[in-house]
């Protein structure tokens, strides 16, 4: 396409006798009319003809309101659009190539042989594709119309499946993949989003097998004796191990693939999370997260464990196997089913008999059943403020609905007699969880409150309910449609609401605090709430993501001191993320806190993280205040207490203190891993070692894919004297994260059990780390004190306080990995220098 | 995705009239336009700024167009391009044929951004016909093609099937089939070249009724 080539240097200015428009006058050796090239490229031949409707030979895409198709779902080799069959009068799903693959001849050739597959299988579980097609160079494939959802947005939807109908699922899927192996087809990319779920006319669930985009033939090994390698084809998640080595894959793969659906449907969550790698890694351990499938029959997790086996040798061999050992499954989940439904009815019966008996009983026997029923009551002034619902219709508004449940959540944990649980703790829940009772056990709360969010424009519907967690029953429900610029007005008549409803008392300042209408600019207030969405997901590009929109904010409203405390808190946790150096970082996170407070003193957030910034740059002092002025200010706020306890207090060796605040922290944010793993590393720094452990332990249970509690459960182990206990955990973690710190335990631990040629290795190895990436100082002086070579540990310690590059050093007093450096004059001087008053 | 890096690489190649255009008529002399062409390709191809962008949403004529309009913006990256003098050369561009490109006697009036646009679409189309043209020419159809041209691309005479049949003389139901054909296969080759530049397959048919409005308006 190289006009260069038909330059003309004196420009003609004429029209065209075919539209009447001016001829391109220059560039062309021969005059040419655009807008003829264009009406041919539309196929319009005679210009007075109007433009046809998008239509792919009879197939005419169906239009939304706006005008545009209806999209039914978008992926890697194709848009599948909601279409009507022009000569059947009828709706169908055609699949329509990705324009990006036009010109590639492989991509082409993948798109036919998945229609091509797809079109061979006729079978009541898979969709049915009756038409391939082109026109205009591009290919279509039409597809029987699936009324209904996928498995995925279902379960996002309504949380985990029943075991029997999740079970049922599974074997429908079974059933497909029989259908398919018949014909010698492994489809290579089953998951949730790939099964579309249908109800019958009786109500009965039909699961269809969609999308055989990666479908290839299995190869006959028998006759050629050679298995094919290909690269990583498919979705990490839900990929097999043999899938991961690019390895030949058979029915066995689609297996696994289906083990790890199974899996999704009972739980709403994954066995395996992460980077590519990282789920590799997971998969490769061979450690699953039974803890995930608490209450499930032990006959089915033990078919899961044998699906999800590393070796496909061990798994179940073909679909037809996995059908049957499925029903068994199935006999044995009902049976379950049936005692708990009889259980439950016992229970009632017997709750019932309970109650009449205490009416009738002695005083004595009263007192005794409320002592032991009051033991488990949880506050009643205490309140979980569930995901909002985003109901726009539009996926890319999710920010706005979770936006609006943080600033209700942040309103009400402003009023001290209220508990509330913070959000990382609930955020994992579905908008409309059907246990409730149970999670508001878990979570130790009295009330919920969910909600929906629907915006259009520059108006919004905000739907809200409180609900009582013992029974399940609504104290208050209201619906708001507003204008957007009047959302802190809704938000603060729900925070008045909830607090009067439970009663909570409210101070003067409090009630100023949840009536703050932070920003006049309602595009300021949604650049603030995509900000805060992406701080929520915590990962370095969407942290960096974050700091753009907070600073947009800022630039609609410069005097709006959320966005700033935003600011300061993206930043502040970025070098946490390893995605910015500290020398980088913290000075802008400092800047943003204090113009945050210049412009609001009563910002909880930006207190807090200055306190952080201040405990970073060795100020105690300093950081106490601001943390206790965080604290005062926002008494739930879950974030302010753990930092706390775990920075300055734990520090300057207040460790009664320290663990109170740890556990206020874990009361109100109950599910954070984070927190529950640094209760235990308080305990361990004020050497109750056995509680530590116990801690460490149980958030080992919660997510046993959690280096970080692996790392300090082996620091609390080896200090303990259980060093060989302590090197497995070392090693579990160094399985799961590329820490140098987790190198440095180990080379340490290998010179304390005496390995001393292993721990010089190791400490190779760390100083190779050393010349590619940043390694603690910290972590050099640990190696070196196992290896008795305390003045070189000293002069890692000093270079540390002099770069001021780790915040370890604060820890210089009270950590007991540190213990035989102690009296050493040197050390004692450092110690001196880190707690000088600053 | 070093792939990607080198279509896209191909993708600024073909689009740079559309560039050099409307940083002309946002007033830059030629020498200054033809080094700011160059150096906005070069900032755009090294920044990655493309990764910004959503693969799945979007189309690349309104994103190189944003993308152009931030450089200039920035006063720093556009007085550096101005000051390296040219020292880099992304497309081969003299100035006699950067400005034919740029034909400032066309569309007076036009908006920098609306210049964009009309450039942008006769870019695609002519680049569509010289494929055309060079696929027949490999097959030894040169002539025919020439002759039957102005069926596909207009002109300033109306082409009539009986002139044609007496030029290539060939029966006239014959040359009805050559232009069909012809235009089928032109019809093929700028979906295909639009095809790269948009994100779903509906929006080729946007894009193209998109660029017949530009033309409208400008008329």
């Amino acid at each position: 396409m190289n006009e260069g080539q038909t330059v003309e240097s004196n420009p003609v200015q004429s029209v065209c006798a075919q539209c009447g428009l001016q001829l391109s006058s220059s560039g062309d050796r021969e005059t040419v009319c655009v807008n003829c090239l264009l009406h041919t490229a539309l196929g319009d031949e005679k210009l007075e003809q109007p433009t046809r409707p998008y239509r792919f030979d009879q197939y005419e895409l169906i239009t939304a309101d706006d005008g545009t198709p209806v999209e039914l779902g978008r992926g890697a080799m194709g848009v599948t659009y909601k279409a009507l069959d022009t000569n059947l009068h009828c709706e169908v799903a055609l699949k329509v190539i990705h324009p990006r693959y036009l010109a590639d001849e492989s991509s082409r050739a993948r798109f036919l042989s998945e229609a091509r597959a797809a079109a061979q299988l006729r079978h009541r579980n898979i969709a049915s594709v009756f038409h391939l097609g082109s026109e205009r160079g591009e290919y279509f494939y039409a597809m029987e119309l699936i009324e209904g959802e996928t498995l995925e947005e279902q379960v996002r939807r309504k949380g985990p499946i029943d075991c029997v109908t999740a079970l049922d699922i599974t074997v429908q899927i079974t059933r497909a993949l029989i259908a398919a192996g018949d014909r010698k087809f492994v489809h290579r990319d089953l998951k949730p989003s790939n099964v579309m779920l249908c109800s019958e006319a009786d109500g009965a669930i039909v699961a269809k097998l969609i999308d055989f985009g990666l479908v290839r033939t299995v190869c006959d090994r028998s006759a050629s004796g050679v298995s094919v390698r290909t690269g990583f084809i498919g979705t990490p998640h839900f990929a097999s191990p043999e899938q991961f080595a690019g390895q030949t894959t058979d029915a066995r793969s689609d297996i696994y693939s289906l083990g790890v659906t199974l899996w999704f449907m009972l739980t709403a969550r994954l066995p395996f999370d992460g980077t590519r790698e990282e789920i590799q890694r997971q998969q490769l351990s061979g450690v699953l997260p039974v803890h995930q499938l608490k209450r499930i029959p032990q006959a089915v997790i033990d078919l899961i464990k044998s699906i999800l086996n590393v070796d496909s040798a061990k798994r179940p061999q073909s679909p037809a196997t996995l059908k049957e050992q499925l029903h068994k499954c199935i006999a044995v989940a009902d049976t379950a089913k049936q005692k708990h439904r009889r259980r439950f009815a016992y229970s009632a019966l017997a709750a019932a008999v309970i109650i009449t008996s205490i009416l009738a009983a002695s005083y004595f026997l009263q007192r005794k059943f409320i002592s032991s029923a009051t033991s488990e009551v949880v506050p009643e002034k205490s309140i979980a403020v569930l995901p909002f619902q985003n109901m726009s219709g539009d996926p890319d508004n999710a920010y706005f609905a979770n936006g609006i449940q943080d600033e209700i959540l942040t309103r009400l944990s402003k009023i001290s007699d209220l508990k509330v649980i913070a959000r990382t703790s609930v955020q994992h829940y579905q908008s409309k969880p059907e246990n409730l009772p149970a999670i508001g056990k878990q979570l130790g709360v009295a009330y919920f409150l969910e909600g929906s969010v629907q915006k259009r424009a520059d108006a919004v519907r905000v739907n809200v309910q409180l609900i009582k967690a013992a029974n399940d029953s609504h104290l208050w429900a209201d619906t708001f449609d507003r204008k957007l610029t009047d959302i802190f007005a809704v938000e603060t008549e729900i925070a008045k609401t909830v607090a009067d409803t439970l009663q909570a008392k409210l101070t003067g300042s409090e009630e100023q605090a949840i009536a703050a209408k932070p920003t006049e600019n309602p595009e300021a207030h949604e650049l603030y709430l995509k900000g805060r969405f992406f701080w929520n997901k915590r990962t370095n590009s969407d942290l960096k993501t974050a700091i753009q929109y907070f600073n947009q904010a800022i630039e609609k409203d410069p005097g709006y001191a959320l966005a700033y405390a935003g600011l300061a808190d993206a930043y502040a946790i970025l070098t946490a993320y390893a995605a910015a150096p500290v020398s980088e970082s913290l000075p802008r996170a400092e800047l943003a806190a204090k113009k945050a407070l210049e412009l609001d003193d009563s910002l909880a957030e930006a207190h807090t993280s200055l306190g952080l910034l201040l405990f970073y740059n060795l100020d105690f002092q300093g950081s106490t205040k601001e943390f206790e002025r965080a604290i005062a200010l926002d008494p739930n706020y879950a974030t302010a207490h753990h930092w706390y306890g775990l920075g300055p207090l734990r520090c300057i060796g207040n460790f009664d203190k320290a663990i109170a605040e740890l556990n206020r922290a874990l009361q109100l944010d109950p599910l954070s891993l984070i927190i529950n793993a640094d209760l235990g590393v308080g305990l361990m720094t004020a050497r109750r070692y056995d509680e530590a452990i116990v801690q460490l332990r149980k958030t080992v249970e919660m997510d046993p894919y959690f280096y970080y509690a692996h790392l300090h459960l082996g620091k609390a182990l080896q200090l303990n004297g259980q060093v060989a206990e302590a090197m497995t955990e070392y090693k579990k973690a160094a399985a799961l994260n590329d820490d140098s710190l987790v190198l440095g335990l180990l080379a340490q631990g290998y010179a304390k059990l005496g390995q001393r040629d292993e721990a010089l290795k190791t400490l190779e190895q760390l100083q190779q780390t050393a010349t590619r990436r940043y390694v603690w100082n910290y972590t050099f002086a640990l190696v070196h004190i196992a290896l008795g070579q305390n003045d070189k540990a000293i002069e890692y310690l000093e270079r540390d306080y002099r770069d001021h590059a780790d915040y370890e050093l604060a820890l210089i007093k009270v950590d007991p990995m540190l213990d035989p450096l102690r009296g050493d004059p040197r050390f004692e001087a450092l110690v001196s220098k880190v707690f000088a008053p600053k | 995705m070093p792939e990607a890096a080198s279509a896209l690489a191909r993708l600024c190649e073909l689009y740079w009239p559309p560039i050099y255009s409307f940083v002309r008529r946002r007033g830059y002399a030629p020498s200054d336009a033809q080094d700011l062409t160059q150096s906005f390709f070069a900032f755009f191809l090294r920044t990655k700024a493309y990764a910004r962008s959503d693969p799945l949403h979007g189309k690349f004529r309104s994103f190189l167009l944003a993308s152009v309009k931030n450089f200039l913006s920035d006063n720093w990256d556009r007085d550096q391009a101005i000051k390296r003098g040219g020292d880099y050369q992304f497309v081969s561009l003299d100035q006699e044929t950067a400005e034919a490109f740029y034909d400032a006697a066309s569309a007076p009036d036009s908006t920098a951004e609306r210049l964009f646009e009309l450039r942008w679409a006769k870019t695609v189309t002519a680049g569509a016909l010289n494929s055309l043209c060079k696929e027949l020419q490999a097959e030894g159809k040169l002539k025919l093609f020439e002759q039957l041209k102005a069926f596909l691309a207009g002109g300033s005479v109306l082409p009539s099937y009986d002139d044609a049949s007496a030029r290539t003389g060939l029966p006239r139901a014959t040359v009805k089939t050559h232009v069909h054909r012809l235009r089928q296969r032109y019809r093929e080759i700028v979906r295909r070249d639009i095809a790269r530049t948009v994100s779903a397959p509906h929006e080729i048919d946007e894009e193209l009724r998109y660029l017949c409005s530009v033309l409208a308006n400008a008329a």
